[in-house]
């Protein structure tokens, strides 16, 4: 495909249902989702790369959304805190963030339990300088990340903190 | 972001004929990880953005011919990942690996962080220690350019916006040769090097038989630390002589001076560092 019109028709497929959606060259990734598709739990923060709050994964791996353009998505499989639950179940990662108290705020949550999912599925029994890498691209200017860690932990092992 | 036409090449040869057409007006999005923040501040508008991504022919990593060979679309995460780059040039899986955040190592790659050009970038001093080249192609032909040449200043490289880079590679070094990259930032992750060194060396009975030294983030490009080389080179380590050379490095650097760190605070560093790196070749003797 050589297209040079403006606007681009591209597809993707998110929380694994296809979708179409016809964009500005210049739309980013993150707005796709907030704005075209109404995905809205994925959140911007600094726009730039620094603080993991628009992280979702692409191909089960996270990227900061903010810092991709929409067309690059094109052929891709995305998958944003809206489709961590699993038939209205809530991720063990999910659940073990409420067990834990690891939500204050909220802003930087759903960034990292993709974060945490992408680890969890890659090595599902992390130490904690693995848990602490995995997080190490997202801010949380609430919790101080003790209760982050030990939540991911306690997903880990099996919902037991 | 301002707009702009986007294109995706399926070939290398269509990508460098979008180029040539556009001239200093077209940009190259790889990853995308320092283009879109550039694009996000302004300080690039193109007229036509050229995709490469979808590339897969200019990415991974292979030995052949006595080299390894690095596709420039490889990311970070599979530079860190790779066992041939943990085997034969260490410094560099160690210089991705402490590229941003997994987030940015997944998309960003070394093609990106080579043409970027920061003086900060964490894989360029483990490329001029392993003595890489990169291959720069344009409609015209290619040529090989010594990763050491490729930088001239910040975000000044040789390329010409009618060239891509269509490979990078280093020689397998024999045995006895080790490298290494250290890097200090304000915090573990997410931080620009305020000081990086790499320095790549062949060792035999305990004996340097050569050694190189790079330092980043030190100067407007990256620097090579002759003289440290120099009195390093034919002696065995011991603390004495690691102490002089890695003061030696710290003094050859002609450092920035900013709001990351003064002149005398990177001296201390790179000194520092270089002396870590030093220490542990000793202690593995
Ligand atoms: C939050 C954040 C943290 C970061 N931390 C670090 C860090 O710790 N260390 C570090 O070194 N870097 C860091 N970076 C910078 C960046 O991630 C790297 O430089 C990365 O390798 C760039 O690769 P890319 O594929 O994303 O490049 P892109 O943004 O796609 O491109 C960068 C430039 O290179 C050109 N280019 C890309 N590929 C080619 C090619 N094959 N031939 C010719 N030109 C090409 C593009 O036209 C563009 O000008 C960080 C960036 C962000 C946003
Ligand atoms: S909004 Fe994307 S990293 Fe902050
Ligand atoms: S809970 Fe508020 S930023 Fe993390």
């Amino acid at each position: 495909m050589t297209a040079e019109s403006k606007n681009q028709a591209i597809q993707l497929v998110v929380n694994g249902k296809t979708h179409r959606a016809v964009v500005a060259p210049q739309a980013t990734l993150l707005e796709l989702i907030r704005d075209h598709l109404g995905l809205t739990g994925t959140k911007e923060g600094c726009g730039k790369g620094q603080c993991g709050a628009c992280t979702v994964l692409l191909d089960g791996k996270p990227v900061n959304s903010c810092l991709m353009l929409a067309v690059q998505a094109q052929g891709h499989q995305v998958v944003t805190i809206e489709g961590a639950e699993h038939e209205k179940e809530l991720d063990p990662i999910q659940q073990a963030f409420i067990d834990e108290g690891a939500v204050q705020c909220g802003f930087c949550t759903p960034g990292l339990i993709l974060s945490a999912r992408a680890l969890l599925d890659q090595h599902p029994h992390p130490d904690e300088d693995h848990i602490k890498e995995a997080i190490s691209g997202h801010l949380c200017r609430c919790t101080g990340y003790s209760a982050i860690i030990r939540a991911i932990r306690r997903a880990a092992s099996g919902g037991k903190s | 972001m301002e707009t702009f036409r986007y294109s995706v090449p399926r070939s290398v040869e269509e990508a460098l004929h979008l180029i040539k057409e556009e001239g200093q007006a077209a940009k190259l999005l790889a990853g995308g990880t320092d283009l879109l923040v550039q694009m996000k501040e302004g300080l690039f508008r193109p007229s036509l953005v050229v995709d490469i991504g979808s590339l897969h022919q200019l990415r991974g990593i292979r030995k052949e011919e006595g080299f390894i060979w690095i596709g420039p679309l490889t990311t970070h995460h599979d530079l860190a990942h790779s066992a041939l780059i943990q085997r034969h040039g260490l410094a560099l899986a160690q210089g991705a690996s402490k590229v941003g955040s997994p987030q940015i190592r997944q998309r960003g790659t070394l093609g990106g962080n080579i043409a970027n050009a920061s003086p900060a970038a964490d894989t360029l001093p483990p490329l001029v220690v392993l003595e890489a080249e990169v291959q720069v192609s344009s409609l015209t032909g290619s040529r090989w350019v010594p990763v050491e040449s490729v930088m001239e200043g910040p975000s000044q490289t040789v390329l010409r916006p009618e060239e891509l880079i269509t490979a990078v590679r280093f020689p397998v070094q024999e045995k006895g040769f080790r490298s290494q990259y250290e890097k200090f930032g304000s915090r573990r992750a997410l931080s620009i090097a305020v000081a990086s060194v790499a320095a790549g060396a062949y060792q035999e009975k305990g004996c340097v038989k050569k050694i190189t030294i790079a330092l980043g983030s030190v100067s407007p490009s990256i620097v090579r630390a002759s003289q440290a080389e120099e009195l390093l080179t034919g002696k065995a380590l011991e603390q004495s002589l690691i102490a002089r050379a890695s003061t030696s490095a710290g003094q050859a650097c002609c450092p920035l001076d900013d709001v990351r760190g003064s002149i005398w605070y990177r001296r201390q560093l790179v000194a520092a560092l270089l002396a870590r790196i030093l220490q542990s070749w000793m202690n593995d003797e």
